[in-house]
């Protein structure tokens, strides 16, 4: 064990939801750890659980669904079962959140300079004066030009990019030790996009904050993490360092993803593909979840695999990657 | 042109009047603003830009679905941009779109058969002949025949999308405008249905203008490619000389802002816009980039580059760069 205890630590996080008298389970046994300065991103496809597992998380899973097994440990201390007013003193203070749709996440009849000082004296006790001269300095300090203007116009006088820094900055307004970023460039433009997520990696150097990525984008995740974790069908199929994934992904899953996106300088005629379509979360093959589209698929997989962790730091959940199990003794009736 | 071209625009102009009370027209929105280019039978040219720069507007505007304020579009010699009634009817079996959303542009209500059927009916088929073909086209898409009694709603993302292009095939059609035909996709569906397109246009010589904002995706399924910036074409080209040399400012940062899961990312230089696009009410003065260009010098605001053939087949709108 290390003497250091992470920022944030997943173990075994299982959600559900009611469908009828059933319940479907779309997070299962999923664990992972954001170090301090750290950052993660969760890929996966819609329905992979990506959203679900971040937003369990924070507390903020959407009824009726729950979370139903596992612990989230939150600088060491297990916030599982906080109460609900006590998730919300910590999102916005120790957790930052930045969502994909900036629009949803500001209030359209508010000037956005009194949206962040409501932000910051929500969870400091702090001068109205001091805490707009704070929010003046976080809106310069993620390049937004004459702040002092900005601090003034309502959200609807943004661009998409700006917007987006504005809910940035509410979500770093009382130096949070986590981030939490969903999707937060899908709604951008590419150039701006860019600049966002240059943002994103400065702020790692400046402020050291740990940062976990949800995205659909495995090329947002190589740009700003360090640790890839791929979801599908609510499970991780695979977890390394972006480095490792990319150059050799071990999953049949993440090579089928990583083939079936278009590289720029690599004209292929066809492009890879993975058959058929992500099934809905209640017809989930059993064992492994990508079994019915997995062309390496074999009985075995019908069974749950073992997460098998390699000595590099991958670890990858599937039969192919374990041990040929011991050849069988040949015990009574062997045939 | 060595090729004979399937489609020609020339000068294209689809402005949108902005009326303020009193129903006065107060500004003009310049979507697309003198815009050129040629699509040869059998080839896809790409259109890249920014949300904004007026590429789903031009797409609409060749479908006639918008009335283009001046210029031509002409489609194997025929001028269609002035048609109206039977006439429109008549062509518009030639061009063919495919939306972006397949839930929002099949009618919860209606039958797959009624969806991919309904132009054939238009156009007056009759209804024997039409659900045969309906069921010839649903095939070539990858999906059963019997599923045509089905409604949208039983099918998932990808094969919605793959009834979009059914309804598009059923009219025989020499053009087909995708707009963002694949955005709303799972990546590993989107391969599935960019590789049906790719089949289809090798089996019927099917033209494409591939309207997208994911360049990856554009240069994957390109011959052509052009980039749009504020309602004008800023440089055409063959893919790999656009991707491999882009002549202007705007395409090299566009190229270079793609987050890349490639290996090397780390060691690409960036470079990053400062801004955001100008309102397309007011366009700056010379060239519209000059304002988010770190080249940009006296020369650009004043005068406004027109598109020029710099190299052989590249074309690029730009003061500063040379042959």
């Amino acid at each position: 064990m290390a003497d250091v205890v992470p920022v944030l630590e997943v173990t075994d996080l299982s959600a559900e939801f009611p469908a009828g008298d059933r319940r479907i389970t779309v997070v299962d046994g999923v664990s992972f750890s954001v170090g301090a300065g750290a950052s993660v991103g969760l890929v996966g496809e819609s329905g992979s659980g990506k959203s679900v597992t971040a937003m369990s998380v924070i507390g903020m899973i959407p009824a009726p669904g729950r979370v139903a097994g596992g612990t989230v440990r939150f600088q060491g201390e297990d916030i599982t079962k906080a109460s609900a007013k006590a998730m919300r003193r910590r999102r916005g203070k120790d957790i930052g959140l930045v969502l994909q749709d900036p629009m949803t996440a500001l209030n359209p009849v508010q000037r956005v300079g009194p949206q962040i000082v409501e932000a910051i004296r929500a969870h400091q006790r702090m001068s109205k004066e001091k805490a707009a001269t704070r929010a003046v300095e976080l809106l310069r300090s993620l390049g937004i030009p004459s702040p002092e203007q900005r601090f003034q116009e309502y959200p609807h006088r943004l661009s998409g990019g700006m917007r987006q820094r504005v809910v940035l900055a509410i979500a770093l307004a009382n130096d949070p030790s986590l981030l939490v970023l969903d999707e937060p460039t899908t709604a951008l433009d590419v150039t701006v996009q860019a600049q966002f997520l240059d943002l994103v990696k400065e702020l790692r150097r400046r402020i050291g904050t740990a940062i976990v990525m949800i995205t659909h984008d495995i090329g947002v995740v190589a740009e700003v993490c360090d640790e890839v974790v791929v979801m599908y069908g609510g499970r991780i199929m695979e977890q390394a360092p972006v480095g490792l994934l990319l150059a050799e992904p071990l999953h049949p899953y993440t090579v089928g993803l990583l083939g079936s996106v278009p590289t720029i300088g690599e004209r292929a005629e066809t492009l890879a593909t993975i058959r058929g379509s992500v099934p809905s979360p209640d017809a989930m093959p059993p064992g492994c979840p990508f079994s019915n589209r997995c062309d390496h698929a074999m009985a075995r997989c019908e069974e749950r695999p073992p997460v098998v962790r390699h000595p590099d730091g991958r670890s990858v959940a599937c039969w192919l990657h374990v041990e040929p199990a011991p050849a069988r003794t040949p015990t009574t009736g062997a045939a | 042109m060595t090729e004979s071209s399937l489609l020609e625009v020339r000068d294209l102009h689809t402005h949108f009047p902005v009326k303020g009370p009193g129903g006065r027209v107060h500004a003009v929105v310049q979507a697309v603003d003198g815009v050129s280019f040629d699509i040869p039978a059998g080839r896809t040219l790409g259109l890249v830009g920014e949300s904004g720069c007026g590429k789903s507007t031009l797409g609409r505007t060749i479908m006639n679905l918008e009335r283009a304020t001046s210029g031509s579009v002409t489609l194997a010699g025929q001028e269609i941009s002035q048609l109206s009634g039977s006439a429109l009817r008549r062509t518009r079996g030639k061009v063919q779109m495919i939306f972006q959303d397949p839930l929002s542009s099949l009618d919860p209500r209606m039958r797959v058969e009624r969806i991919v059927g309904e132009g054939l009916a238009v156009q007056r088929v009759p209804r024997a002949e039409r659900a045969e073909r309906v069921a010839e086209a649903l095939e070539r898409v990858g999906l059963r025949r019997d599923l045509a009694r089905r409604y949208p709603h039983q099918f998932s993302g990808g094969q919605r999308q793959r009834i979009g292009i059914a309804r598009a095939l059923v009219m025989n059609p020499d053009l087909v405008i995708a707009d963002e035909a694949v955005s709303a996709l799972d990546v590993s569906v989107q391969a599935q249905v960019l590789n049906l397109m790719r089949e289809l246009q090798q089996e019927l010589g099917l033209a494409y203008l591939f309207i997208s904002h994911d360049l990856a995706v554009v240069e994957h399924v390109s011959d052509r490619v052009g980039v749009m910036y504020l309602g004008k074409l800023v440089e055409l080209a063959d893919a790999e000389a656009l991707y491999a040399e882009p002549l202007m400012p705007y395409t090299e940062a566009l190229l270079s802002a793609i987050p890349s899961a490639g290996v090397a990312a780390g060691d690409r230089e960036r470079i990053v816009l400062s801004g955001d696009l100008p309102t397309p009410l007011a366009p700056p003065s010379g060239c519209r980039f000059r304002t988010r260009c770190w080249k940009a010098q006296d020369v650009c605001a004043m005068e406004e580059p027109v598109l020029r053939e710099v190299r052989p087949g590249h074309w690029a709108a730009c003061h500063l760069v040379d042959a």
